[in-house]
């Protein structure tokens, strides 16, 4: 048995997926690696792929996270050629790195704890407003936010409406990149929950006024880290 | 190339919908190709990327290195709101090119109820959707699939239709083009309807005009030029084993209908059930080897990754090496965690044991289709199953652990009466009793789900009136009050999907004008329950003059001439009425898969022949 750690990417390509879509594509693609895979027991056998986070349909990442499970001990080359040979466009292998038998591994998800995001304004979004925007923002304690989630389960069907305090889960000041037009947020991620780049930008649109057309907006996730460091080199 | 921004992508439910570039899927650059096709199933990206016989065609044109082929599906209305708004052109999902600059757009016509979405296709692609209004530089519009058994609805809208299997004669429509177009001087579309009329298989619906009789009923097709067939007998493919296929699928980012690999075990069904189309239009029966199947499984996994495949064919139980081929393929793919299922299970025991095989846990519900309540009925139909074989196999099913089973019937078949219909309950109640008394508990399910009759071209009840949308609602709630078990549930749709499907699928010529009309007034995806508006059809029907019931209601006589005869799967007529005679008199036809050729002529008009492994030994 061995389990490798994977740093890979979403791109542009694979911008609308969702999170469970984006697992089938690299399941399937360790299938047609033929790498020895581990699978779960029992009668409906799953195969052993854990990923650091789940991202939303619409965000693309600079770097994902996984840890793989084989049943055979293979050497790291090996894992990382027959990987990335099959992986499809989009999907990008950036690092792989074996994890030591008695090394300690908790699982990715517990340990993330904060996410970096680049939010792309459209063109046509005046660079001021958006400065004076973000200024107020960094410069108070509140910013309220209704969120709405359609039910599940039992309460399917129905609108869920809570209102968070969107800086609560923000770590540091947003940065404005006037130049390219980007938006830097660092939000915190814990199990206690979180909230999503999409939202930060609905916060400062309702708060500010901010004019802008969230439908044009991309983001992109630039590093998910766990006390300051990326999952590979937390290894 | 078309460009589409976040903008609208992000303002769609589903983009990945429209964004193309799935592992598999093949990008050649247009300026080196003679041919390039756009394949479509018109309706939306989850139900087309199902289909299997795009997959077959796409993979065919694609391995020639002079052809490309392209996808291309129905854009969801919020989608295609977003490309009309932005002026943007529908396109083919690998090169994002337009559509109208393929040089043949190949609709699949699987089901009369996306007729309104290849209009609005056209539409969105700024291609005249009237056949006689294309220009030269227009692509030709080709249709093909279970539809063109009668095509005359949506002949006019039309370039030409292949009948039949298609495997073979695409590539020759490739190559007709390729040389036409390089001989052509003039370019013209009518010198390359000519000359692709010339290929057996092919029916080009402007070299023929209808003729009505004075009442208004169809009277003859006739032959607008010497050198065209009058009857084209749709194409076969005669060896399964040597004609290529699907062995790269595409593989879809998001979750369609069928996310699985499908293996096609063999082509036709001969159990002859009267009122089933496929029955006669994929006759006669033809096998793969138990070798081939097992190559091609090989190949698709180690092409896909996927974890899941389905042995499909109209009735894959009966495939002759079926309980070889399960052994080799668990043995085989037990270490890669693969899955195999079939879409379909004959009702006996049989079945039951395979089914719980290749599922040795996972008991979710299964499917039944005994079609009729009574055993009179089931023998009009000539559905060869008896409630012994029903029960047989659902105590099979319980003893194995499945406590859900669905079953499938029709109401509205020749004959019916109000027993037959009680009875459908009765039977559904029957198998509840038998699971208290296998498992001496009560939490089964036991599901009915009854559609409505649509008689279609060249079955034995082509002949005969549908029902009224009444009669039919009378009878769904005759049927619903007879249910006294709790256990049971009971599943039915609205009528009037199947009132249009029976007016369409028996209409000819003048029906297109019916059909425009609906598409103007906003009528798209009819065949979705929560998009269907009936009341633009019949605003339709108004308007064009043209009386519906003529179509539906309407007995016809043995000695009328049908307006869908001349597009054939090689069926002879005088089989068909001996079936209705036979139908009529509750007599049974045996099976020609294993038994004796019954003289439904397909073989012999068709130089064809059964290929099933256990009869050919
Ligand atoms: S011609 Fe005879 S053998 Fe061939 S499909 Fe018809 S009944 Fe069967």
């Amino acid at each position: 048995m061995s389990v490798f750690r994977i740093e890979l990417t979403k791109e542009e390509q694979l911008r609308y997926i969702s999170h469970l879509d984006y697992y089938n594509l690299l399941q399937r693609a360790i299938r047609r690696a033929k790498l020895p895979a581990a699978y779960s027991e029992g009668f409906n056998p799953h195969m052993k792929v854990s990923f650091a986070s789940a991202l939303a349909v619409g965000v693309t990442a600079s770097a994902e996270y996984a840890d793989v499970e084989l049943t055979k001990d293979i050497c790291q080359p090996e894992f990382f050629d027959k990987l990335s040979a099959v992986l499809p466009a989009g999907m990008r292998l950036l690092r792989v790195k074996k994890i030591v038998a008695h090394q300690h591994h908790k699982s990715m998800n517990a340990l993330a704890d904060m996410a970096v995001y680049a939010i792309q304004l459209p063109e046509n979004v005046h660079s001021d407003a958006v400065m004076t925007a973000v200024n107020a923002f960094n410069a108070t304690s509140e910013v309220l936010f209704l969120r709405e989630k359609t039910g599940k389960g039992n309460k399917k069907g129905q609108v869920i409406k809570k209102i968070i305090n969107i800086k609560e889960f923000v770590a540091t000041d947003l940065q404005y990149d006037t130049a390219n037009n980007v938006i830097i947020v660092n939000i915190k991620v814990s199990s206690n929950g979180s909230i999503k780049p999409a939202e930060v930008i609905a916060s400062l649109q309702q708060k500010y006024l901010l004019q802008l057309d969230s439908n044009n907006i991309l983001i992109n996730r630039n590093a998910l880290l766990s006390a300051g460091k990326n999952f590979i080199d937390l290894l | 190339m078309i460009k589409i921004s976040p903008a609208v992508l992000q303002s769609v439910s589903k983009p990945a919908r429209y964004t193309g570039g799935e592992v598999n899927a093949v990008h050649k650059d247009h300026r080196m190709i003679s041919c390039k096709f756009a394949l479509s199933m018109p309706d939306v990206y989850e139900v087309g990327m199902s289909n299997m016989g795009l997959k077959i065609l796409y993979e065919i044109l694609n391995h020639r290195s002079d052809t490309v082929a392209e996808r291309v599906y129905t854009p969801w209305p919020d989608m295609e709101m977003k490309m009309r708004e932005n002026h943007i052109p529908l396109y083919g999902l690998e090169s994002f090119t337009p559509l109208k600059n393929f040089d043949f757009i190949g609709f699949s016509l699987q089901y009369e109820l996306i007729y309104t979405n290849i209009l609005n296709m056209l539409d969105m692609s700024d291609i005249p959707v009237w056949a006689e209004d294309r220009r030269d530089e227009d692509p030709f519009i080709i249709g093909g699939g279970p539809c063109v058994y009668n095509v005359e609805p949506i002949a006019d809208f039309f370039d030409f239709f292949i009948v039949g299997e298609g495997e073979e004669i695409i590539e020759e429509v490739a190559d007709a083009f390729i040389k036409w177009h390089s001989m052509s001087k003039s370019h013209s579309r009518i010198e390359f309807l000519h000359y692709v009329s010339k290929i057996k298989g092919i029916y080009v619906p402007s070299f023929y005009r209808p003729e009505y009789n004075v009442n208004g009923i169809f009277k003859e097709l006739i032959s607008l030029y010497d050198d065209i067939p009058a009857i084209i007998h749709k194409r076969v493919i005669k060896d399964m084993d040597n004609v290529p296929t699907v062995e790269k699928p595409v593989i879809p980012y998001i979750n369609i209908v069928h996310d699985r690999l499908m293996l096609e075990l063999f082509r036709g069904c001969s159990r002859g059930c009267r009122f089933c189309q496929a029955g006669i239009a994929y006759r006669p029966v033809r096998e793969r080897s138990r070798e081939k199947l097992n190559e091609l499984t090989r190949i698709m996994i180690d092409n896909t990754g996927y974890d899941e495949m389905s042995l499909t064919s109209l009735s894959s139980a009966d495939y002759s090496c079926l309980p070889v081929l399960i052994d080799d393929l668990m043995t085989n793919y037990a270490d890669e965690k693969m899955s195999f299922s079939l879409p379909s299970l004959r009702v006996d025991s049989f079945s039951i044991d395979i089914a719980h095989k290749l599922q040795t846990m996972r008991k979710s519900g299964l499917t039944f289709a005994p079609e009729a309540g009574t055993q009179r009925l089931r023998d009009v139909i000539n559905k060869g199953v008896t409630e012994e074989d029903l029960l047989k196999a659902c105590g099979a099913a319980f003893k194995y652990g499945w406590k859900t089973v669905k079953l499938y019937f029709m109401m509205g078949l020749p004959t019916e009466t109000d027993e037959d219909i009680i009875g459908i309950p009765q039977l559904a109640e029957k198998v509840v009793d038998l699971y208290k008394e296998i498992r001496g508990r009560r939490d089964v399910k036991v599901t009915i789900s009854v559609s409505c009759f649509v008689p279609k071209a060249f079955t034995p009840f082509q002949w005969f009136a549908q029902c009224e949308k009444s009669e039919f609602e009378r009878k769904q709630h005759l049927l619903k009050k007879h249910i006294n078990s709790r256990a049971v549930q009971f599943h039915y749709h609205d009528a009037s999907t199947s009132i249009l499907e029976g007016i369409i699928s028996r209409g000819d010529r003048r029906l297109a004008k019916v059909i425009y009309e609906a598409f103007k007034n906003g009528a798209k995806f009819d065949g979705w329950t929560e998009m269907f508006d009936f009341s633009i059809w019949q605003e339709a029907f108004k308007k064009t003059g043209i009386d519906p019931a003529q179509y539906n209601l309407r007995s016809r006589s043995f000695t009328e001439k049908l307006p869908w005869e001349h597009t054939t799967p090689g069926v002879s007529k005088r089989f068909l009425i001996n079936e209705y005679n036979k139908a009529l008199d509750g007599i049974l036809t045996s099976d020609c898969r294993r038994g004796s050729c019954i003289g439904c002529g397909i073989c012999q008009a068709l130089n064809a022949d059964v290929v099933d492994w256990r009869r050919n030994k």
